[in-house]
């Protein structure tokens, strides 16, 4: 599975309502937009980690690019390259 | 341009192996930077460039901590105090900036700056600054990865929840004072109710001095331990403190005393966005909860000294206050707040101390109970209704 997928999926069977569809959804804010709630933010991180044996470290979890699905897609490709 | 805010100072940790260190401290932000006397000689020379070398190499250290991490009575100073523990970092001049930028010890435009000094929208807002509630939510779920209300319980009672931990101010304070006042004025038979009742600790000490005390806490999960921990005399329900019509289950002029402690600044200070609960709402009720002759027992961290940074040396302590009537960072109400709140909804003040820590609490953490001895981080109030 694509990380891509595997982020969407997450929000898919998690969000309290549904991404836009296509490109629209890279630059949803998922928390300001009320798609999760803080709490849900540690199940999220702790099934991606799980998925693909990857670690996120507090500064990736504090950086602007995890704010958005795209930039939390593009941590997980770059952490998932690492490992 | 870049510049050094105002809101740093420059606080000397020399030892004999390093001699010319300082903690460079940004007192608005709540950050630190360890830095070698080159980079404060560079901080003096930022407008003249006399120091712009690229290639030059200085030395600074990551002292930065979460230190209410440790409790919320814990040194709120947020820097590493084992200089052991400072990690030291060998920087050319863009890289230190860099570093010195991360940390708002030097910054480019004071507007944007300011800009910050305001509530997070949400627990990834990294653009403002937010009140403490927020930085600690951020740190639980980002950094600890842990559920804020277990670490709730976990940083001040032991870990059977039946006892205050004795290795904080908590137990050196607040339980100190608690089991004396329980000693001295809870009767056989006392109606009790304990609103922000927790885990029940403070309920089941009163009770083992005879009242009978109704545990009352929005939180089902802090009921269930105090279920599983209730002690003869006690009783917890879970009712919506504050909102209207929340505590209409406990009957009118039913109480000899209504006691809330660390709970009644959450309502005045939201602890989440659009929290329903309400202050003049939690008063009403209390009013009419208490006899005519009851008393309103509230204990609480204090309004100006709860979480100020403690310095200077160990057993000489200063601290330096950013705010006090009007708060963006502090989460208590200041003290003409919260007695013009509680005088207007029709309660005296009858009596007030501020409490410091019991004398054996210098050899658990000396650094605190100096800072608490000098300057207190709780307030006792106890209000009766004016007839």
């Amino acid at each position: 599975m694509s990380h891509q997928r595997l982020v969407l999926e997450f929000f898919a069977r998690n969000g309290q309502r549904p991404l836009p569809s296509g490109p629209e959804a890279l630059a949803v804010r998922y928390l300001d937009d009320g798609i999760i709630d803080s709490l849900g933010i540690v199940t999220m991180v702790s099934e991606f980690e799980e998925a693909l044996d990857i670690r996120f470290s507090a500064d990736d979890m504090q950086s602007y690019e995890f704010q958005t699905v795209g930039g939390l897609i593009g941590i997980v490709d770059r952490l998932a390259a690492r490992s | 341009m870049i510049f050094v805010p105002k809101d740093v100072v420059l606080l000397p940790e020399s030892t004999a192996s390093h001699p010319d260190r300082w903690v460079a401290m940004n007192v608005f932000a709540r950050t630190c930077l360890g830095v070698s006397g080159d980079v404060v000689r560079m901080l003096g020379n930022l407008q003249t460039g006399a120091d712009d070398v690229e290639a030059r190499q200085y030395t600074c250290w990551d002292i930065e901590r979460f230190s209410n991490e440790d409790g919320l009575l814990a040194d709120p100073s947020r820097f590493r105090r084992d200089v052991t523990d400072w990690r030291e970092l060998v920087l050319d001049r863009a890289a230190l900036l860099a570093k010195l930028r991360a940390h708002f010890i030097v910054i480019d435009d004071e507007a944007a700056y300011r800009q910050r000094f305001q509530p997070k929208r949400n627990v990834l807002d990294a653009d403002r600054f937010g009140n403490f509630h927020q930085q600690h939510g951020r740190h639980m779920v980002l950094v600890k990865r842990a559920d804020p209300a277990a670490w709730w319980m976990s940083q001040k009672f032991t870990p059977d929840q039946l006892s205050v931990r004795s290795d904080t101010l908590y137990g050196a304070v607040q339980w100190t004072f608690l089991e004396k006042f329980a000693a001295e004025r809870i009767r056989p038979g006392m109606e009790i109710v304990d609103l922000g009742c927790g885990t029940g600790v403070f309920a089941n000490l009163m009770a083992r001095h005879g009242g009978r005390v109704l545990g009352v806490d929005p939180s089902e999960q802090y009921l269930a331990v105090a279920k599983g921990n209730a002690a003869p005399g006690t009783r917890f329900e879970a009712m919506r403190i504050g909102e209207p019509g929340g505590l209409d289950a406990i009957p009118p002029r039913s109480a000899d005393m209504v006691f809330m402690s660390d709970a009644l600044l959450f309502y005045f200070v939201p602890f989440y966005p659009n929290q329903k609960a309400d202050i003049q709402v939690l008063l009403g009720d209390i009013r009419r909860m208490l006899k005519p002759d009851g008393v309103f027992v509230s204990l609480e961290p204090h309004a100006a000294f709860y979480l100020a940074p403690w310095l200077g040396a160990v057993d000489h302590p200063f601290t330096i206050v950013t705010e006090y009537l009007h708060k963006w960072f502090g989460v208590v109400p200041p003290m003409s707040r919260l007695i013009s709140t509680v005088t207007s909804a029709g309660f005296a003040v009858t009596a007030m101390q501020e409490i410091a820590p019991s004398d054996d609490f210098i050899t658990v953490d000396p650094r605190g109970f100096h800072f608490a001895r000098k300057f207190p981080l709780w307030q006792f109030l106890e209000l009766r209704i004016v007839v």
